[in-house]
This record gives structure tokens, C-alpha cells and sequence, in this order.
């Protein structure tokens, strides 16, 4: 199989309340880029959260290169999590996870 | 600089948290929905905010007037996306910055002749994303529907894209980046998404600068020195 090129993405979660865990977070995306743009779509985007400190609410996430601009539309539709108002800020995108600094 | 041309600021209490989360996101100025004292304020904390005027009027008559009011004063005149007379008189007139389409009317359309009279005199279509954030499932749909659909209109006859927030609270608020982002989502490539969220916005805001600035007189004609007579007796 031929290997699809990745894209890491380096983001800030700003938050107006509780903690938002990995895990929460993670689901937030998952739910957002499948009510945009379907199953299909979702499951071959290869959307993965990297890595995520809940405390400043930075992190990197990675998905295929071609479904870069809809995952990251779909993680600013996020209007909130659970009880939590957030704002998702993409910051930065690199082909390696080196190149994000 | 990116220029966040509609923050629904409650009341000027509120002005505190707007202005936090503006430096947060990385937005150098905003046009609130307060009362200010002069058309252009720079806050304690470096962000500038411009005065905005909403028109209200149902009628042609009493939109002029409260346009002619309204245009010395604010540095963003705006006008929402309503009826097919109005929508033709405020795309003609160039004293009308901004046709607005937010969550107060969806559904409205934006014809393929208002995109042309609006390119022609500069006036912007103006897309709130508040409306996109705020609703789920076929809402969004139909939301997404009315943009989209403006956009390419407004996209095809030329006419210049506005992305605001409409934020009525500052986590509402989206960065620069994340709003070229919605842009793509309305159908825009990188180059109109980038131009609504970063180019637009501050051409306009600098056009209305020197338009309220003492040194204009009209259209081409500006006063580029003062000074008393020179030949005096």
C-alpha cells in the first residue's frame, strides 16, 4: 500500500472553564469532522492528537496532508466541550514533527 | 494586521475580556457594537477599537437619512443583507461599507446584479461565522447553505469578502488563522480566504481613516498643506 503523506499541526485550545482532556478533545474533533464531512472522509483522514497538555491547552496533532484544511475547519468549529466554551487556534503545520520547533 | 470588523460587545463593561482575548488570538483591532467617544479608540492595552454604525431604517427615505447622520461618525457603515430595494440602493451607494449576512438573516440572498453594483462601489459582502458556531445538524446545514452560496455570488461578480466574527462573547472569538480556515469551508481558496480575513478589512478601515481625517474634501480631493495666504500686502 502506498504510504499517504503526513501533516502535524501545532494548535493552542483556549478554554472558558473546566480542564479539557485528551481524550475529550480527541472526541470533540472525531465528532466535528464527521458531522462536516462524513464517515467516509473522516475515516480516511487519519486524524491522531500527538501529544496535548490539558493544563495550557497546546499540542500537535497529525492527519493525512490532504485532509489538512477540513480537519483543522472542523476543530474550529468547536464551539464547546461538555460545559466548556472553546476557541481552537491552529498555529502552526509541518511535514515532520522536527519542523514544528 | 487582522481587523475583526463585528465583535457584539454587550456592554462596555465587557470591553475588558474582548480585549484579552483579542491579544491572545492575535488580532490587532475590532469594531465593537458600543458607543465610543471618537470614530477610532486605542485601548490601555494597544488594541484599536473602530466604531461601527448598524443601519437600522426599513425604508430608502430613512436610510439615507440615517445614513447621512451616521457616515461622519463611525469608520464602519453597515447594512444587512435584506430586500431586493434596499439591497440595490445600499450596494450602489459607496457611503455603505459592509452588506451584512448573520445569524439575524439567514436565508436571505445575495442577487448576482447586488454583488455587481457592490463591486463597483466598493462595498463588501460582510459573513458573521457566530451563526456557524452556534447551531448543529441541519441548521448548520442550512447555515452553511446561505453562506456558501452568498459567497460564490459575491465571489463571481467580483465583489470583496468581509469574515467577522459576530462574537457576543470573547471565546466566540476566532484567531486570524482559524478564520481563513472557515473561509475555506465556505467554498473560498487560499488567496479569498486570506484577502477576507487579513486584506479586506484594514483596506476598508484605512479608506474611512482618511475619508473622517480633516484633511479630506471628497473623492481625489485632499488638503496636502495648510498655511495663511502668502501674498500679503
Amino acid at each position: 500500500m502506498k504510504r499517504t503523506r503526513k501533516r502535524y499541526l501545532q494548535f493552542t485550545l483556549h478554554r472558558d472553564g473546566a480542564k479539557i482532556t485528551e481524550k475529550q478533545f480527541s472526541s470533540a474533533i472525531w465528532s466535528s469532522l464527521l458531522s462536516l464531512y462524513g464517515e467516509v472522509f473522516t475515516a480516511d483522514s487519519k486524524f491522531y492528537l500527538n501529544s496535548y497538555d490539558a493544563q495550557k491547552g497546546t499540542g500537535i496533532l497529525q492527519c493525512n496532508a490532504a485532509a489538512l484544511e477540513k480537519v483543522i475547519a472542523s476543530a474550529v468549529m468547536i464551539s464547546s466541550i461538555g460545559t466548556t466554551s472553546v476557541s481552537f487556534e491552529p498555529k502552526k503545520v509541518s511535514g515532520t514533527i522536527k519542523g514544528l520547533g | 494586521m487582522p481587523i475583526d470588523l463585528n465583535v457584539r460587545i454587550p456592554s462596555s463593561e465587557g470591553l475588558d475580556e474582548f480585549e484579552d482575548m483579542a491579544g491572545k488570538l492575535g488580532i490587532t483591532g475590532i469594531a465593537p457594537s458600543i458607543n465610543l467617544d471618537k470614530p477610532v479608540v486605542v485601548s490601555g492595552k494597544g488594541l484599536v477599537l473602530y466604531s461601527r454604525a448598524n443601519l437600522q431604517g426599513k425604508r430608502i427615505g430613512s436610510l439615507r437619512k440615517e445614513l447621512g447622520l451616521l457616515r461622519r461618525r463611525a469608520v464602519i457603515v453597515a447594512f444587512p443583507l435584506a430586500g431586493v430595494e434596499t439591497s440595490n440602493w445600499a450596494a450602489e451607494d459607496q457611503r455603505v461599507d459592509l452588506r451584512t449576512l448573520g445569524e439575524d438573516n439567514i436565508g436571505s440572498t445575495l442577487k448576482d446584479s447586488t454583488a455587481t453594483m457592490a463591486k463597483h462601489s466598493g462595498t463588501a459582502l460582510e459573513i458573521q461565522f457566530a451563526a456557524i458556531l452556534q447551531s448543529t445538524g441541519l441548521n448548520r446545514s442550512r447555515v452553511l447553505k446561505s453562506f456558501r452560496e452568498a459567497a460564490r455570488t459575491a465571489r463571481d461578480a467580483g465583489m470583496k469578502i468581509v469574515l467577522s466574527s459576530g462574537a457576543s462573547h470573547p471565546i466566540h472569538m476566532r484567531s486570524p488563522m482559524a478564520m481563513t480556515y472557515i473561509g475555506f469551508m465556505l467554498g473560498m481558496n487560499r488567496v479569498d480566504s486570506r484577502e477576507a480575513v487579513f486584506d479586506t478589512p484594514q483596506r476598508i478601515v484605512e479608506r474611512n481613516e482618511r475619508k473622517l481625517s480633516s484633511e479630506f474634501v471628497g473623492p481625489g480631493v485632499e488638503i496636502v498643506k495648510r498655511g495663511g495666504n502668502l501674498e500679503k500686502d
